[in-house]
């Protein structure tokens, strides 16, 4: 599944940075390399779908994932492909990221923050691993009814797509609650699309985002880190990027099993 | 599962590498281990087997394309893709024509186009805006003429000789590598890729390889996809034929239904014509070996004359071409009596002669793969599916898939996909395998239709080709289905 929604993220991922980068795109950019010239850093990479797409696409790329046998997935089927040069693989988690003092152009955390223990916590860390004026992407699934039925009930207990207790419906996340998240973490949410499965096209589409029943599941939401860091100096409310006070399990520890997924249908 | 990671752990990283540099001392190395005999690896993107002119569109879509131009494009051709260079160029009286030629539908043609292709074999193409079909043995006809609703494309379809479309099209493959004159010994998989091993001792190894290389695909046979399908037990006879220019010219794409197969003139210019004459393999031998003139009478009567006259002459060629007995005087006297028929109103070109050396037979056959996709692997042009050629839709097909797999490739790219995929592939395989099957379905039931004289089935088919002719829905089908599809 996550391999068929693949494309329809990273069109909305590209599509996004075509709109709102406000980089100077590098001279000479091949039209099939329209990332050439960025730094993106893939928060739990599971099994690496992403970070290829990304990295073919131009991209120099940080798949990182607190799972070690996620990594090791990723870097077994990178091999396939001679051409992945720029992709680079790291057991790490994001806070560590941060702590290395590591800043990307853009941060992709796509399907992974309905695995975290403390999203808002997250989202405040991914924030300040861009650089200000940087792009920040999150996708999840929306807590709704529907969303119970078909991602658990469906999908896990009845169909069996994935093994049961990948998800943990409590976990998922709301778009006014993803939106809020950023705000705090000082991103501006610039778009919010749904993604919905076609089973009988078998492939996923964006929605817009505005019609009815567009965010009941899948969605996806791009977001600009604000350079407000004069501002903040003045009332510092906050504590700024110091690793977390107590701290929790790493964000993505219950990650793999989606990783598994991702490697089981990737290396099949 | 296990088994397929532990292959994957055991897979050696393919050094990255530029596509075709003479290879560096570490990667010969590397190479050197893989295969003992090898004297040279080349990684590349897209692998395509066989440049036919299907093989060789692909290639050129791929190379015009700016979204697909950095991808490392390798073709395969056994024959030799340069032989005919320039043929394309060459003044339209420097060449005899060729004796394959190809009726291109508009939407070939604008693909053709689009690949920058068309506009050096525009003047030695042939628009016909007219198509008669009729039966040999009821006295049905249908008569298609170009929709005046589309005036950008005024023909029902355009005739060209394959070997300048190939010409054409090979001199726009732009940085695609090309491994002509040289055949495929095996192909095997190695770290989850196809690699072609070639005769001479060197190997490609590709994300996507792509077979090209025709009904006999060994793309085919290694990606394990049967192909189902019967052979017609007829052959087609095809022949340049000098004609005598009609009044409005030589506008008009004749085709009459025989009970042994259909027989076809295809307008090349004002005193050419292609000849495509389907019949039973036995005659086909015969009417090859026939002398010239006499090969030219029974061409004629074929064309013009009543169905009994046409057997009686037919069969009595000589099992080694020996013409029959007073066969021109026979002919005159079966025109002669076919003149002021019904037949008559209908005056397809009279036959003056065939150029030499332009008589040839193949078999007819239909076949269509079960897929067209398997992982890195898909199959376009008759590697995927062969076809009747009494509708001239077979190299129409291919260029149609090699049209739809490039857009998808394209499509993956900019998406950052790994273009061998399934998952990708399968949009290909989905875009081209109904329309193939509803086309191979059509094209055989009008070959079965007209393939016998039977009273009863001669009376309703022609009943059938008046009505089609008349009712302006059904012609419109039919003419989809020959012209437009």
């Amino acid at each position: 599944m996550l391999h068929r929604m693949n494309p329809v993220r990273v069109r909305y991922v590209r599509d996004m940075l075509a709109r709102y980068d406000s980089g100077e795109p590098p001279v000479g950019r091949a039209p099939a390399k329209p990332f050439e010239g960025l730094r993106i850093l893939d928060i739990g990479c599971g099994g690496g779908l992403l970070s290829e797409a990304l990295a073919r696409l131009g991209a120099t790329v940080v798949g990182a994932d607190a799972a070690g046998e996620n990594i090791a997935m990723a870097k077994i089927h990178a091999l396939q492909d001679a051409a992945l040069t720029k992709l680079e693989y790291r057991h790490v988690t994001a806070e560590k990221l941060l702590e290395d003092g590591e800043q990307f152009d853009v941060v992709c955390a796509l399907e992974i923050i309905e695995h975290v223990n403390n999203p808002k916590e997250f989202t405040r860390v991914c924030s300040q691993l861009v650089k200000p004026n940087g792009l920040i992407f999150f996708s999840t699934i929306n807590r709704t009814p529907a969303s119970y039925l078909f991602t658990i009930l469906l999908a896990e207990h009845v169909l069996r797509w994935v093994p049961p207790g990948t998800h943990d419906h409590a976990k998922y996340v709301t778009p006014q609650e993803m939106d809020q998240y950023l705000l705090n973490a000082d991103c501006e949410p610039l778009e919010t699309r749904g993604m919905a499965f076609d089973p009988l096209r078998n492939r996923w589409s964006l929605l817009s985002g505005d019609g009815l029943g567009d965010l009941q599941m899948n969605y996806i939401v791009g977001a600009r880190r604000l350079d407000i860091r004069a501002e903040k100096e003045e009332d510092d409310t906050v504590p700024k990027a110091s690793p977390p006070p107590p701290p929790p399990p790493p964000p993505a520890s219950t990650k793999p099993v989606d990783g598994v997924i991702a490697g089981v249908t990737v290396a099949s | 599962m296990l088994v397929s990671i532990a292959g994957l752990a055991a897979a050696r990283r393919i050094p990255f590498r530029q596509p075709f540099r003479p290879r560096n001392a570490a990667y010969a190395r590397a190479a050197a281990t893989a295969t003992p005999t090898a004297n040279a690896t080349h990684i590349c993107d897209v692998c395509i087997v066989g440049g036919g002119i299907v093989g060789t569109a692909l290639a050129c879509a791929l190379a015009s394309n700016p979204i697909t131009a950095h991808l490392r494009t390798a073709l395969i051709e056994a024959g030799d893709l340069f032989s005919h260079a320039g043929a394309a160029n060459q003044e339209k009286t420097a060449l005899n024509f060729s004796n394959r030629v190809s009726s291109l539908t508009p939407r070939t043609r604008r693909f053709i186009d689009r690949l920058g292709a068309w506009t050096e074999l525009a003047d030695r193409a042939r628009p016909y805006g007219i198509m008669q079909v009729w039966d040999g043995v009821g006295n049905g006809q249908i008569r298609f003429t170009s929709s005046p609703s589309d005036p950008s494309d005024p023909a029902i379809a355009h005739i060209v000789e394959n070997i300048r479309l190939q010409s054409s099209l090979v001199a726009r493959l732009g940085a695609t590598k090309v491994f002509n004159r040289t055949s495929v010994s095996n192909i095997t998989e190695e770290g989850g890729l196809p690699r072609v091993l070639l005769a001479d001792g060197s190997e490609v190894r590709a994300r996507l390889l792509v077979g090209a290389d025709g009904g006999n695909s060994r793309v085919r046979t290694y990606a394990n996809i049967e192909s189902i399908g019967w052979d017609y037990g007829q052959k087609g006879i095809v022949a340049t034929l000098q004609v005598e220019t009609g009044i409005n010219g030589n506008d008009t794409a004749w085709q009459r239904f025989l009970p042994t197969g259909p027989i076809a003139l295809l307008p090349l210019d004002d005193t050419h014509s292609s000849l495509v004459w389907t019949t039973t393999p036995a005659l086909a031998s015969r009417l090859c070996a026939l002398p010239p003139a006499s090969f030219v009478d029974l061409v004629n009567v074929a064309v013009r004359a009543a169905w009994p006259d046409v057997q009686f002459l037919t069969s009595a060629v000589g099992a080694a071409g020996e013409p029959p007995g007073d066969c021109n005087e026979e002919a005159r006297w079966a025109l002669d009596r076919a003149a002021g028929s019904d037949l008559d109103a209908l005056t397809p070109p009279r036959v003056l002669g065939v150029d030499d050396g332009s008589r040839g037979a193949f078999p007819l056959k239909l076949r269509n793969s079960e897929r067209y996709v398997a992982g890195r692997v898909a199959l376009i042009g008759d590697a995927a599916h062969t076809i009747h050629p009494l509708a001239g839709q077979g190299l129409n097909l291919g260029i149609a898939d090699a049209e739809s797999l490039a857009n998808v490739i394209a499509e993956g790219v900019e998406v950052g996909q790994d273009i061998g995929h399934i998952h990708l592939l399968e949009s290909y395989a989905t875009q081209r395998f109904a329309p193939t099957l509803a086309m191979l379905k059509s094209v055989d039931g009008l070959s079965r239709l007209f393939g016998t004289d039977a009273a009863g089935v001669a009376t309703v088919r022609s009943l059938k080709l008046n009505l089609a002719d008349a009712a302006g829905p059904l012609k419109r089908i039919f003419m989809d289905f020959a012209g437009k599809a």
